[in-house]
């Protein structure tokens, strides 16, 4: 999906599953609510769980602390 | 441009081969499409004009292939800059917005895992092939089309809805058939069975041979 740009930061697509994945949700949930295909959803998770940014636990994923930070520089409350 | 092996073909009613690639969405696999039918296209090259017809026509049925839970993925051997430069060109020449992502296969890895190169035609390019592959990962319809003959995407929608609607009421689908048409009653198995088939109210040209309408 390219959720993680080549310099390490998430994407306009990237904060916009960060900011679903505030409380613990499953892929199918996040399509659910952001309105965008299941596939891309997967694999921007993956992008955004390799950069650190989301932690992954029986099927549901997590903001780690750098998710939570990249959303407050995003002006996201979290 | 480097000759490459002609790989294998993947079969009908087998598992699809998984894949990791580089795309114009990023860095998809294959297993990222469960729970959806997918149909997998290659074209030769990027800035040709019978590949620019058929993403345009491909463009054209998204929204079509979305009502019935199918996404579209491209590849050919060219690059993920190449892909953009070519989308980017047939919105700006066309008006027309390429919604589905494509594979950048310059490895080939994805081009030979699935057959895609036809040798006797290109040792280097991909044929015009396009796969199906079901919500469980199963190749369910392939098709093959040489570099000189743009596919038919109007065929392409009609494959979809004969699949999902054997796979939705157990029945097969006649030549030429459309949503709509009668359907085809899959051929009894016993004596017995061919018996009762007969007074089942089908409309039977002899016993193996029966259609029904499908309920509205």
């Amino acid at each position: 999906m390219g959720c993680v740009s080549p310099d390490g930061r998430p994407t306009e697509s990237g904060k916009k599953l960060l900011q679903a994945a505030v409380e613990s949700r499953t892929p199918e949930e996040i399509a659910e609510e952001t309105k965008l295909p299941l596939f891309r959803v997967r694999s921007g998770l993956r992008d955004l769980t390799e950069a650190g940014y989301l932690r992954e636990e029986g099927g549901r994923y997590l903001l780690t602390d750098s998710g939570k930070e990249a959303l407050r520089k995003a002006g996201v409350v979290v | 441009m480097e000759e490459a092996p002609a790989g294998t073909l993947p079969r009908l009613g087998e598992k699809a081969p998984e894949f990791e690639a580089m795309t114009t969405h990023g860095k998809l696999k294959l297993s990222d499409f469960r729970g959806s039918w997918l149909v997998m296209f290659s074209h030769p090259a990027d800035f040709t004009p019978v590949c620019t017809t058929e993403f345009i026509a491909f463009a054209k049925i998204y929204d079509e292939l979305q009502k019935r839970n199918v996404q579209l993925l491209g590849l050919s051997v060219d690059s993920v800059s190449s892909h953009i430069a070519w989308i980017r060109n047939i919105e700006e020449k066309f008006g027309v917005k390429i919604p589905f992502p494509v594979i950048a296969d310059l490895d080939k890895k994805v081009s030979q895992l699935y057959g895609m190169i036809m040798p006797g035609e290109s040792k280097t390019e991909t044929a015009r092939c396009v796969f199906v592959i079901d919500p469980n990962g199963i190749v369910r319809a392939m098709i093959y089309y040489p570099l000189t003959t743009g596919r038919n995407t109007d065929e392409i929608l009609r494959l979809i809805d004969a699949l999902q609607t054997t796979d939705k009421h157990h029945v097969a689908t006649p030549a030429n058939w459309r949503p709509g048409d009668d359907v085809i009653v899959p051929p009894p198995a016993t004596q017995e069975a061919a018996e009762e088939r007969l007074r089942e109210g089908y409309e039977c040209k002899d016993w193996y041979f029966c259609k029904k309408k499908l309920p509205g």
